[in-house]
């Protein structure tokens, strides 16, 4: 349970596109395939290790439907890192990372780490998005990018745990405050030196975002 | 101890043919043994006995009270739980006789069928046990594995019948095959017929239709396949900004919400790219990336090849908008208007929506209607494969394509609400418990008049206020849970947010939130019934006869009509706000539990005046539901209080179904939270701070 950070992730995107998939085979490294709908928010967590150090992800999996979006964005508040998934049998999907993003860039802290996630790359027969445009797409909009496949599990770690070093480099460079929890991290007791603020106080900023 | 295998009984003879007969009995075996924790107590529930001892010579229910103190006891016998649910539900009035409900059944069942029908003419695959496979590949993408649904697939391409607007839609497919099959560089021009851009070009399409049959001679229905020739020709040419303000309400569209500000990025987009070239350039690809919204999609088909039919195509959109609603270009109201054009035309029509092109205005609201409703189509398939799934009874897709006829029927005939997550979470149960799809959409449909607020497009705000009541009811009931709460910052309560939107049915396992539910509706059919509720089921006798004449019904609609339009249209479009004020205005016409009002038709007219606002004001928070949250918060006090140090840990307990609920005890607790709030609530009549709470209380005092 110690850890020496812990980063809240959330993971945002179209209905359907396999979030929860892919936060399951984050979590518990099984894939389901019909998984059921996502009503409001769910929640996932699982240990990973960089440089060494024990970090907890703490994962915000949320509902893709649009009529939920009130609910969601209380959710980006207090979140270090996004992973914004699209299909890549769906063009649709991939048309809407804008209006995601926006509402990502307008409701998170401006430091967030994203990691754009073209998923489901094990059907690469029915691709409807290059992986080049995805790639474009990002290098655009300062994301990192990766395709994905829950089902396979490719990737899938890769990509949590690249954004995990992505959110982790801002520590080490100074970018991140850690002592300011709104910014999705915590500094825990395992590993690291005495934090300042490290007390178990997030309550302080998901109660400031749940209006 | 919730879910776990307690769905296991559910496989039921592989549930290959839906014999329900066979099913509840099933049910019946197994819920009754295997459930119940404490045996001893099985016997205080609604037996069949003593419910078929309840009704008098003629049918009437006699000693419904006495039935309903059973059902909160225990619930209701799984063998006469379809029967019993209608009442408690209100599709019945308690002293209809055994004869009016026969009547009445069959009107529903004519009426449903003619609305399968009206559905069919969208989308050939409804009714006809198969998935509407609108987009095609698309359902694969979510159910992968198992199913025939390439052969389903197939089918509903081979399915071109006469019917028009299948071929339309079985264009659409061929589009997308070759989308997905062939590479890309053709993409941009197909691109619009993809999935949620398909909504768009469909939508693109069917303006261009609709614009047509306008202007071409009446005759031309928009979905003859001239019409339909003529409008995929236009349809690039289709302006995409202008049609865009006209579809508002569109979930693509609304997702993104700031029109303005799509607006401007258009602009932004457009002066980047600074000409139509670049658009009309096989670089698609490069142009579909660019897109940062869905406006661009849309503009993208105005761009296209605006080149030749560019002049008539900009008058017809100058009419088009004008035509459908007259409305300035604010996408919220023209949607709304729209919307209420629309329901306003089914109720008054119900036959023949499609095809009635006496005025282009019809035309094209209909027009716009399908379109919508085509997407909310392939939204509900994509949703419903994922419903339940668990249940083996929803391993036949004849079951699963049950649900869907049923959600995208619902979504016709309310298109102010249309369909959004969650309920199917909420049909369901009725699926599986009704033989007949009829019989089940009107329960789901008088569910639906509860919680309606729940679902509008604006954001499950019926559910928020119901939040903000339950904060309240902790403040009043509870401090310690109170000030827990408030300690690790749950203010929001966020983590009962699906419990109240789906009704407990992701917390319980199947049987148990069927239970749950029958004695929350008893509950509260029991403690807020008024004195007069006799008289209200008078009324719907009343009603309901005529509701058998069908032609009255109908005029009646055409003539309150305009006064509904416009009253709904303003209501409709500013959410929270409006929805308060009529509340006050309106609510007094409603019959809150039983929840019927006139016609079934007019009754839809109705929906956005009458029933949400008062439910959102009065009713969200006196519901027992509400109670039943904190009463799971309160029964798991030292759970939560102890092992609870954030919010987030509050979220994973619930999602994670850590807590006890157990049904019965649940409810007892819930009754009793229920009568201490507002015992309290009226001691201290401090009501007056809080006009929302003042309001939530009046109903029982």
């Amino acid at each position: 349970m110690s850890y020496a950070y812990l980063f809240k992730y959330i993971i945002i995107g179209d209905t359907g596109v396999g979030k929860s998939c892919l936060l399951l085979q984050f979590t518990d490294k099984r894939f389901q395939p019909v998984h059921d709908l996502t009503i409001g928010v769910e929640f996932g967590a699982r240990m990973i290790t960089i440089d060494n150090k024990p970090i907890k992800l703490q994962i915000w999996d949320t509902a893709g439907q649009e009529s939920f979006r009130s609910i969601t964005r209380s959710y980006y508040r207090g979140a270090a890192g996004a992973l914004l998934v699209y299909d890549i049998t769906r063009r649709e999907t991939f048309n809407h990372l804008a209006s995601w993003l926006e509402d990502a860039r307008q409701h998170a802290n401006a430091n967030m780490t994203i990691m754009l996630i073209g998923n489901k790359c094990d059907l690469a027969h029915r691709r409807a998005v290059s992986t080049e445009e995805g790639e474009q797409f990002a290098k655009e909009h300062g994301l990192i990018f990766m395709e994905a496949s829950a089902k396979t599990a490719q990737n899938v770690e890769e990509a949590f745990i690249k954004t995990a070093a992505a959110i982790y480099k801002k520590i080490e460079d100074g970018a991140l405050d850690v002592s300011n929890e709104s910014y999705g991290i915590k500094v825990g007791y395992g590993g690291v030196q005495g934090p300042p603020g490290g007390r178990d106080g997030a309550p302080a900023q998901s109660g400031g975002c749940c209006n | 101890m919730s879910s776990g295998g307690v769905e296991k009984p559910w496989r039921c003879g592989k549930a290959s043919s839906v014999n329900l007969q066979r099913m509840s009995s099933i049910v019946r075996d197994i819920s009754d043994p295997c459930l119940s924790q404490s045996p001893r107590k099985v016997s205080r529930m609604l037996k069949p006995e003593k419910w078929r001892a309840s009704f008098d010579s003629d049918g009437k229910v006699l000693a419904f009270h006495k039935a309903l103190r059973l059902i909160i006891l225990g619930g209701v016998d799984p063998s006469i739980r379809p029967e019993v649910w209608e009442f408690l539900l209100g599709c019945y009035a308690l002293d209809s006789t055994a004869e009016f409900r026969r009547q009445l059944r069959k009107a529903r069942r004519d009426r449903y069928s003619s609305l399968i029908r009206q559905c069919q003419m969208m989308n050939s695959s409804v009714g006809t046990g198969s998935l509407a496979y609108v987009v095609g590949s698309k359902v694969l993408d979510i159910r992968t594995s198992s199913k025939d649904d390439h052969g389903r697939e197939g089918k509903t391409e081979s399915r071109q019948t006469s019917i028009d607007s299948t071929s339309r839609l079985d264009n659409f497919q061929h589009l997308e095959n070759d989308c997905t099959d062939m590479s890309q560089s053709r993409a941009c021009q197909r691109e619009g017929f993809i999935d949620s851009d398909d909504l768009v070009s469909v939508r693109d399409n069917d303006v261009g239709a609709a614009c047509d049959s306008s202007t071409l001679p009446a005759s031309s229905t928009p979905y003859t396949s001239g019409s339909q020739e003529v409008g995929r020709e236009v349809n690039g040419s289709k302006s995409g900004i202008q049609t865009y303000f006209d579809f508002p309400p569109l979930p693509v569209t609304n997702l993104f919400e700031k029109n303005e500000e799509d607006r401007e990025e258009y602009n932004e987009a457009d002066s980047k790219f600074s000409t139509h070239d670049t658009f009309q350039t096989g670089d698609d690809r490069m142009h579909s990336f660019r897109i940062t919204n869905n406006t661009d999609i849309v503009m993208e088909q105005t761009d296209f090849p605006s080149n030749g039919v560019l002049s008539p195509t900009s008058s017809e959109i100058e009419m088009s908008p004008a035509n459908a609603c007259g409305t300035v270009p604010q996408p919220q109201k023209s949607a709304s208007k729209t919307q209420i054009v629309s329901s306003l035309k089914i109720s008054s029509i119900p036959e023949s929506p499609l095809r009635s092109a006496t005025s282009s205005r019809e035309v094209n609201v209909s027009e716009e209607r399908v379109s919508e409703w085509l997407w909310t189509l392939h939204r509900i398939v994509v949703d419903v494969v994922r419903t339940d799934s668990h249940l083996e009874f929803y391993e036949d897709s004849r079951n699963l394509a049950r649900m869907s006829d049923i959600l995208a029927v619902y979504a016709w005939v309310d298109p102010a609400t249309g369909y959004c997550q969650g309920m199917s979470d909420l049909l369901s149960p009725f699926v599986v418990l009704f033989e007949d799809n009829a019989d089940a959409f009107w329960c789901f449909e008088m569910l639906l008049r509860r919680m309606r607020e729940n679902f509008q497009m604006e954001g499950p705000t019926g559910v928020m206020n119901q939040l903000q009541v339950l904060w309240h009811i902790l403040e009043v009931t509870d401090r310690e849970m109170f000030a827990h709460l408030s300690r690790i910052g749950a203010e929001s309560l966020h983590f009962a947010f699906r419990m109240l939107l789906v009704l407990f049915r992701r917390e319980l396992s199947f049987n148990d939130s069927l239970r749950m539910w029958e004695m929350m509706w008893a509950a509260d059919f029991d403690e807020s019934l008024q004195d007069n509720l006799e008289e209200n089921c008078l009324d719907l006798l009343v009603i309901h006869d005529l509701g058998e004449f069908e032609a009255d019904a109908a005029l009646e609609a055409i003539n309150n009509g305009s006064d509904n339009l416009e009253i709904a249209a303003q209501s409709k479009h500013g959410k929270g706000e409006s929805i308060s004020e009529n509340g006050g205005v309106k609510s007094a016409s409603t019959r809150p539990f039983c929840g019927l009002t006139k016609g079934f038709w007019s009754r839809n007219d109705r929906v956005p005046i009458c029933s949400s606002p008062v439910s959102s004001t009065t009713k969200g928070g006196d519901r027992l539901s509400v109670f039943c949250v904190a009463a799971i918060l309160i029964i798991n006090r030292h759970k939560v209080i102890r092992e609870t140090h954030s919010f987030d840990e509050m979220i994973k307990i619930f999602n994670d179904n850590m807590l006890k609920i157990n049904v019965r005890r649940c409810i007892r607790m819930a009754i009793k939270l229920r009568k201490k709030y507002f015992y309290k609530l009226v001691k201290s009549k401090s009501a007056a701070r809080d006009s929302d709470y003042c309001d939530a209380s009046s109903p029982t005092s």
